[in-house]
């Protein structure tokens, strides 16, 4: 089954619920995280590292705290299960500029481990043809 | 049941660095050529704990692993409360030669990573007749800042956290798990604003790409090696310097990212080894 970029976004809930690591680590972090692929935003409302709801795309006025954006061929190598060297990590792929992070960052760096973790699990979700 | 005793020693020395006194932890293991291991910065020595104890370097090597003062055990100098700490190209060279001389060491080897990388070209260009050759890892002319490094030292925000967070992803995916988070656990103990007053010397002060032209490799010997998971210091970085500097050998490693002595030394290793055994004569 092969499911689209926003598809792996909307499942990410469960995932992170069966991740008992990860919310471990986000037990403090509370935001509105935004997903941009292309130009459609994901909203995740995460309150003390669980997400509580996932607002997907179209949106007419999208409020959120901070936004990590990329085209979807960058999410989708992102998010392959083994990503080519230096394509692995949102550090790189910002370094790279084919990654934006807006917004208000203090949430997103002060749990910056917790962020990454989130942002890899549609590794575990589904496949692009 | 009682432990066992490793051949790691630990001692310190006191030293004047920047016309003050310092008292600088290091620790060694082996005979031999002379191997002075440089960390990362933010980190300590502790990244070298594999090479340290690896039998087959111990037998032919003097490796010497020191921690910069502000790193590890080597406290900053007095003083340091009030001002931001920032590493030059001018401290980082000397604080190499006073470890070097304090220990009477002829012609040592210096293995450098990151902005230990960096700085053993400075060594190579500027002191390479004192040098018995240098190995690069992770090494670069220069890297331009590609994320605010305020972050990695703001009241708001858990410096431990967000630093070994920011370099977590430089680590190969490979990496064993246990040498990943020892290797992250060094930058959560980092002291705040060090690993940011380090990156001053990588990301601005500490540019060499005009004069890489000037290191005679005939002198000095220039290694280096790469590791492909690397974003911070890229393959491509490490290559454009290495066809900068006449003589200079350079290996992409695969597997491997910007900590290969500490994420995942058995493979690093088979790297490494071949290059040791150009200093050693066997």
């Amino acid at each position: 089954m092969s499911l689209s970029p926003i598809d792996r976004l909307s499942a990410v809930p469960a995932v992170l619920n069966r991740s008992p690591e990860i919310l471990r680590k986000g037990r403090h972090f509370t935001a509105d995280m935004g997903i941009m692929i292309d130009d459609a935003m994901t909203i995740f409302l995460i309150l003390n590292g669980q997400i509580t709801a996932v607002t997907p795309p179209p949106m007419v006025m999208p409020s959120y705290d901070f936004a990590i954006s990329a085209a979807a061929p960058t999410w989708i190598q992102f998010w392959q299960p083994a990503p080519p060297p230096r394509r692995h990590d949102i550090m790189g792929l910002l370094r790279a500029g084919d990654m934006h992070f807006t917004g208000n960052l203090q949430p997103m760096m002060a749990h910056l481990f917790y962020v990454k973790a989130v942002l890899e699990l549609p590794r575990q979700i589904g496949t692009e043809q | 049941m009682s432990g066992h005793l490793e051949a790691v020693i630990g001692r310190y020395m006191q030293v004047q660095l920047g016309g003050q006194p310092c008292r600088v932890y290091f620790e060694e293991a082996g005979q031999g050529v002379p191997l002075i291991c440089l960390h990362t910065a933010g980190s300590d020595g502790r990244q070298y704990r594999h090479l340290l104890r690896d039998p087959d370097i111990t037998a032919h090597f003097r490796v010497i692993v020191f921690d910069m003062p502000w790193h590890g055990k080597s406290s900053p100098p007095a003083g340091w409360q009030d001002s931001d700490y920032q590493l030059t190209t001018a401290a980082y060279m000397e604080m190499v030669l006073v470890v070097a001389d304090t220990l009477a060491l002829d012609r040592p080897v210096v293995i450098g990573c990151s902005i230990g990388g960096r700085a053993v070209l400075h060594l190579a260009r500027l002191h390479g007749d004192r040098l018995g050759g240098v190995i690069g890892l992770q090494s670069s002319g220069m890297v331009e800042p590609y994320y605010d490094t305020q972050w990695l030292h703001r009241g708001d925000v858990h410096g431990g956290e967000v630093c070994a967070a920011q370099v977590s992803g430089l680590i190969a995916p490979s990496a064993p798990s246990a040498e990943r988070w020892e290797t992250l656990w060094h930058y959560m103990q980092g002291g705040p604003g060090v690993f940011r007053g380090d990156l001053y010397f990588y990301k601005v002060e500490g540019d060499i790409r005009h004069q890489l032209a000037e290191i005679d490799t005939t002198v000095c010997p220039v290694f280096m090696l790469t590791g492909e998971y690397d974003y911070s210091c890229t393959p491509a970085e490490s290559q454009a310097t290495a066809d900068a500097i006449n003589g200079a050998e350079l290996t992409i490693m695969s597997g491997l990212g910007h900590f290969p002595m500490s994420e995942d030394f058995q493979r690093f290793r088979a790297y490494l080894m071949p290059i040791l055994a150009r200093f050693s004569g066997r």
